[in-house]
């Protein structure tokens, strides 16, 4: 009976009562149709579960849907819409990225700095230590003042004195603190230090030996001198194109999505 | 009325042309609607939805059965509604017999208006029929609604549902059984003419 039906024959008589089999399969069905009151009779209870649809009331819309002008200005908004918003959309998602991007760089760049700055004034501690030593020489011996500050920084002391001597060929401070880099010889440890020769070898580097009395005000000076001179032009150029960059994208992030999100607001009215 | 010239007016933005072809298709959208979320109220939204949105998409129709398009958007819409009703289940308030059991399926027994007899078991059958429809799965719903209730042929089927030929056919079959099976429990609702070919069979 009707439980012996497959789906697929189930599908080939719902075929068939909509005309869509193709002759051969037309004919095949037929001739089992005649052989197998099974068969037919599921193809008759399919008619008629088909009969039954088609029966159902049609229903009359219970009023008219035609569009009025209103819903029809929708459209008119709308049509400005798919252009503009997507387009503000992807601006503020572009610039709060570059934002984000910009201000991590910023970061890191910042958190990168001091660790420069530590070297340089090591280096500037490291430096202005014999010649402190040396200022008070008149007082000791080479090894009197500077050896406690300088024992662990004791391989330093004979560049550092190596470049005093070289000092007057020096331009500037920030050649002070390319020296300690330079591999002490041990033979300089032995000649060198001439303190009578320190003081003067140190007005030669400012440029005024008389003005700067010896003492600790020279180094802090140089200190000072040393760590804004490497940065200052350079790098005060990339902080304020960075500062300038993250506020134009800041406010391209903002104008865009408040722009984009008044777009939204005003096509679902 | 010429339907390709009305298409091509309403495409340039003439509403008129486009309210023409909604007052030719609104009662079958509204139809199908109702088929396939059985309730009027929905089944209205869902219909003037269907042509706000034909009217927007109208520049994206390419030819083709105008019909179908606009049986696909509202069979698009009947199911996201079916989707959202999963989603947020809604308990029916389903009547109680005397033994506080609940009666099961009142909403095709009962009918609020009072008709004289032939109209109260037509609209018996209608609501058993609404009954069965709701029963089975949305794709068959659609499926059967559009071939077997708004007549549409196979390939007019697949372009409103989206789907290749050949799924129409077997989810046509499969709702058709389906059908079959759950309208043998209501036979004495069933016309006369029905009940007779049952009888000549037996």
């Amino acid at each position: 009976m009707t439980t012996q039906i497959t789906p697929r024959e189930w599908e080939t008589l719902s075929a068939y009562l909509d005309d869509q089999l193709s002759g051969q399969e037309r004919k095949e069905l037929e001739s089992r149709l005649v052989k197998d009151p099974g068969l037919n009779r599921s193809l008759d209870e399919l008619r008629r579960t088909r009969m039954i649809l088609r029966s159902l009331p049609k229903l009359r819309a219970p009023r008219n849907f035609t569009l009025t002008a209103s819903m029809a200005g929708q459209r008119a908004g709308a049509s400005s819409l798919p252009g503009a918003y997507p387009v503000f959309r992807l601006a503020s998602m572009l610039a709060t990225l570059f934002f984000i991007l910009v201000t991590a760089g910023g970061f890191a760049l910042r958190f990168s700095q001091p660790a420069q700055t530590v070297v340089m004034s090591s280096d500037q501690i490291v430096q202005p230590a014999p010649n402190f030593g040396m200022g008070g020489g008149g007082g000791g011996g080479p090894a009197s003042n500077a050896a406690p500050a300088l024992a662990p920084l004791a391989p330093t002391e004979a560049p550092a004195a190596s470049a005093m001597e070289k000092a007057p060929e020096a331009t500037g401070v920030a050649q002070l603190q390319v020296t300690p880099l330079t591999p002490a010889s041990p033979e300089s440890t032995q000649n060198d230090v001439p303190q009578p020769e320190m003081p003067k070898a140190l007005a030669l580097a400012q440029g005024s030996p008389e003005a700067q009395p010896p003492g600790v005000a020279v180094p802090q000076e140089l200190a000072r001198e040393a760590q804004s001179t490497p940065q200052s032009p350079a790098s005060g150029r990339v902080w304020t194109l960075l500062i300038v960059l993250q506020v134009l994208l800041a406010l391209l992030a903002l104008a865009s999505g408040f722009t984009a999100l008044y777009l939204r607001r005003a096509g679902r009215r | 009325m010429d339907e390709i010239a009305l298409i091509d007016s309403a495409q340039h933005g003439d509403l008129d042309a486009f309210n023409r072809l909604v007052l030719a298709y609104q009662n079958m959208v509204y139809n199908q609607a109702y088929r396939m979320v059985s309730d009027t109220d929905v089944a209205e939204d869902a219909a003037q939805d269907t042509f706000i949105i034909a009217f927007r998409k109208l520049g994206t129709y390419r030819g083709g059965s105008f019909k179908a398009w606009l049986l696909r958007i509202v069979t698009n819409l009947c199911y996201d509604e079916l989707r959202r009703r999963k989603r947020r289940p809604t308990t029916p308030l389903e009547p109680m017999d005397h033994d506080d059991d609940e009666i099961e399926s009142p909403r095709w027994l009962s009918d609020p208006s009072e008709t004289p007899e032939q109209t109260a078991e037509r609209a018996e059958l209608a609501n058993a029929l609404q009954f069965c429809l709701d029963g089975l799965p949305a794709d068959f719903r659609a499926i059967v609604t559009l071939v077997d209730i708004q007549g549409l042929d196979y390939s007019e089927a697949a372009q409103a549902m989206g789907r290749p030929l050949g799924t129409v056919k077997s989810r046509l079959a499969r709702a058709r059984t389906r059908l079959r099976d759950c309208l043998q429990g209501y036979t004495e609702l069933l016309p006369a003419s029905f009940r007779l070919m049952e009888e000549s069979e037996a």
